[in-house]
């Protein structure tokens, strides 16, 4: 029953940890701007963490390059169970346009296992919005076949 | 009507590029083709700190935008690129791939100091007295030490990313 | 209360006697470490009671390889790469881009598509410092601030997504030319949403002025003196509030700057709340040149067809990016891809000056002075700590950072 109660409360408000892993920041201020006032992703509960301690969601931008492996390995370890992984944008998803770049990763689910991807270069805070809320499972009554 | 408010320069600019050369070739300072707002000097490896020190104390150019490193063949050029009002000043000189040192230019131009280091992870010329030669700036801490420098034309990327683990 | 991650980082045992003191003497920002300091991957500040004495910068959490990779890619390839390098001022970067490679090429380039590309470079200009207005509202406690700013940078991203297509990456520029027209029948729209931006920010500077949240936090803080700047050979925004007047749209004009009269915004001594309102006076004068280059914008095309094959030579060329002087040096072989491009962003220009702003300052003033210069994301989330005297290593997210700066200075606001 606790268990249950528990996952009903962290569908309805998703504590949110960011890790910038190697991204030109396009995709950082997208889904920033996800929670100003236009957009207002804290209406749906999602609220961004300090720590990953404290988080269920982990959201990734960047082609994790070598240097940032190790952290963004250790931080997701650090988040406890349940925990989902969101990649953003292009180089989250495979190295977008830095694809055999000598130092770019391959993507994030290269180094961490990945639950949610939200393509573009950057993606639109609308984009952001609606892959957070796909991945807690609401319906969204804009949207047909969600 | 557009207001343009020019820096004083006193002297035209190809007048300006005259002067220059005129003042560093105490350093065996040598034109090579530039443009009308590129003015490109070649100097030996041993003149580089006296036509660097000319360059910003006499003629006044202190602003370094930044240290390009080439790899041309059997050596690596080194372009100190200056801006000065509308013109840039290319100084140019060239370290052996054999052994590729040169003195530090940090004593007359402190911001070259993560120029330096950039120069020295892509190309792998060691600056002399910089005091950070054994850090890296950019590149991860992985990178094997036997692996040539990226930027040399003989390195390949492919390599690279299997050795610093992207691929197996 | 100190968080390490890293538990053997307790047991190493670190000392202080290859930590050199920074002497006057030594013009070089930062002096030589000890080798057994471990964890080179992180931003280290050195600390000596409360003060910073020293800063040991690391980047390279970014570094992509994208100067090699040019070396494989055909020159309008390249274009979408390099603005791809940040994300902030992505224009600045394509446009610094084709102006080097068309600096080889000696076509004229449409008199239209310099007016373009001086309206797009300066909404990204605005974009660029609301953005950075907002983020130091946000380091500094005053959560509104960023609210509002952002809010209103928004209208600003309408106005490029209209021109470009896209709010971030416009991918508008090209070689000897840009990719779209302005449709003449939105430029009323955009000039009303200018002037009412120029409102938004007169209300933003007086408010940068009067709030005591933010003075308490930004007023002396962050000094650094002109000399040094210029030993330290910086750049941009940071320079101009020094009293420096250096900016490359008026020094070595490009694009349309030659056309459009440019107020120069100068302050007379940098601190963290001068750099704010030198920031929010040039989006002023953006606002400005922006209009007047679309009432004065010139009929014809907007870009030339050109091979795709770069004539042998060097070109080097520079744009006013949001953050300072944005530096490309292109080599050309004579064929279809570059032999060399090398890009200097201005970022790394300010670093050694950043790095040299945080000494003497207490921890609680590091995320203010830090975000002063307008540096990546990136940076802010990689900082340890090293105490000289304890010994004691420690690493901190920016949001633990940003949380102790702002209970340290607002003890009422601690849970």
């Amino acid at each position: 029953m606790a268990s249950r109660l528990a996952s009903w409360s962290r569908k309805r408000s998703p504590w949110v940890f960011h890790v910038n892993a190697s991204s030109c920041n396009g995709c950082d201020i997208e889904l920033v701007a996800a929670f100003t006032p236009r957009y207002d992703l804290e209406r749906f509960g999602v609220v961004l963490v300090p720590s990953p301690r404290h988080a269920d969601v982990l959201v990734v931008t960047g082609v994790v390059n070598p240097q940032t492996k190790e952290r963004l390995q250790r931080i997701y370890e650090q988040i406890p169970e349940p925990k989902h992984v969101i990649a953003v944008g292009a180089c989250a998803l495979s190295g977008g346009v830095f694809q055999g770049c000598y130092n770019a990763g391959q993507g994030v689910d290269s180094v961490i296992p990945v639950d949610l991807y939200i393509p573009g270069c950057p993606p639109r805070p609308e984009a952001i919005i609606y892959g957070i809320r796909k991945l807690l499972g609401e319906k969204d009554e804009t949207h047909s076949g969600n | 009507m557009a207001r343009r408010m020019r820096h004083t320069v006193e002297t035209s600019a190809v007048d300006l590029f005259t002067l220059i050369e005129k003042k560093l070739s105490p350093a065996n300072a040598k034109r090579e083709t530039g443009s009308d707002r590129l003015l490109v000097l070649r100097v030996p490896q041993d003149q580089l700190i006296a036509s660097l020190k000319l360059l910003t104390e006499e003629m006044g150019l202190k602003h370094l935008s930044t240290i390009t490193g080439l790899d041309i063949g059997d050596s690596i050029e080194l372009n100190y690129q200056f801006w000065h009002s509308d013109r840039i000043v290319d100084i140019k000189t060239s370290v052996s791939k054999t052994d590729p040192r040169i003195e530090t230019c940090t004593p007359i131009i402190p911001g070259a100091v993560l120029y330096e280091m950039e120069v020295h992870d892509m190309f792998g010329v060691t600056f002399q007295g910089h005091p950070w030669m054994d850090r890296k700036l950019l590149l991860p801490d992985n990178y094997p030490k036997d692996l040539p420098p990226p930027l040399l034309k003989g390195t390949s990327s492919e390599k690279i990313r299997k050795a610093v683990g992207i691929e197996k | 209360m100190h968080d390490t991650f890293d538990k053997t980082v307790q047991d190493r045992k670190e000392t202080s006697a290859g930590l050199m003191q920074y002497s006057a003497e030594n013009l070089v920002p930062f002096g030589p470490i000890h080798p057994a300091l471990k964890e080179p991957e992180y931003f280290k500040l050195i600390l000596e009671g409360e003060r910073i004495v020293d800063v040991i910068p690391r980047i390279g959490y970014v570094h992509r390889g994208l100067e090699k990779a040019a070396e494989q890619r055909p020159w309008i390839q390249n274009i979408y790469m390099f603005e791809r390098t940040c994300g902030i001022c992505s224009f600045a970067h394509s446009t610094a881009y084709v102006q080097a490679v068309e600096g080889l090429l000696l076509y004229k380039l449409p008199e239209r598509a310099k007016f373009i590309r001086l309206v797009v470079a300066e909404l990204e200009r605005i974009h660029s410092h609301l953005l950075w207005i907002g983020l130091m509202g946000h380091w500094a406690g005053f959560e509104t601030l960023f609210m509002w700013v952002w809010k209103d940078r928004e209208i600003v991203l309408d106005i490029v997504e209209a021109i470009a297509g896209n709010r971030i990456h416009k991918s508008l520029a090209t070689i000897e030319g840009v990719k779209r027209d302005i449709p003449e029948p939105l430029i009323p729209g955009f000039i009303e949403r200018l002037k009412y931006i120029t409102t938004r920010v007169h209300y933003y500077r007086n408010v940068v002025d009067t709030e005591s949240t933010l003075l308490i936090r930004t007023e002396g803080i962050g000094k650094i003196s002109a000399d040094r700047l210029e030993q330290l050979c910086a750049v941009g925004p940071l320079v101009r509030a020094a009293g420096i007047p250096r900016d490359v749209r008026r020094d070595d004009p490009y694009a349309a700057y030659n056309d459009v009269p440019m107020d120069l915004v100068t302050k007379s001594g940098v601190d963290i709340h001068t750099l704010m309102q030198q920031r929010l006076d040039e989006v002023v004068v953006s606002v400005n040149m922006i209009i007047y280059a679309l009432e004065h914008m010139p009929p014809g095309p907007v870009k030339l067809r050109v091979p795709p094959v770069v004539p042998k030579g060097e070109n080097a060329s520079h744009v006013e990016a949001p953050r300072g002087e944005l530096f490309y040096f292109v080599k050309s072989n004579g064929g279809r891809m570059p032999e060399r491009v090398k890009v200097r962003t201005p970022t790394l220009a300010n670093l050694p000056s950043a790095l040299e702003m945080l000494k003497g300052h207490t921890l609680a003033d590091v995320p203010v002075v830090l975000t002063g210069i307008d540096p990546c994301f990136g940076c802010m989330d990689r900082l340890s700590f090293l105490d000289r005297d304890s010994q004691k290593l420690w690493r901190w997210s920016g949001e633990e950072l940003r949380q102790y700066g702002i209970h340290h200075y607002f003890p009422e606001r601690k849970k």
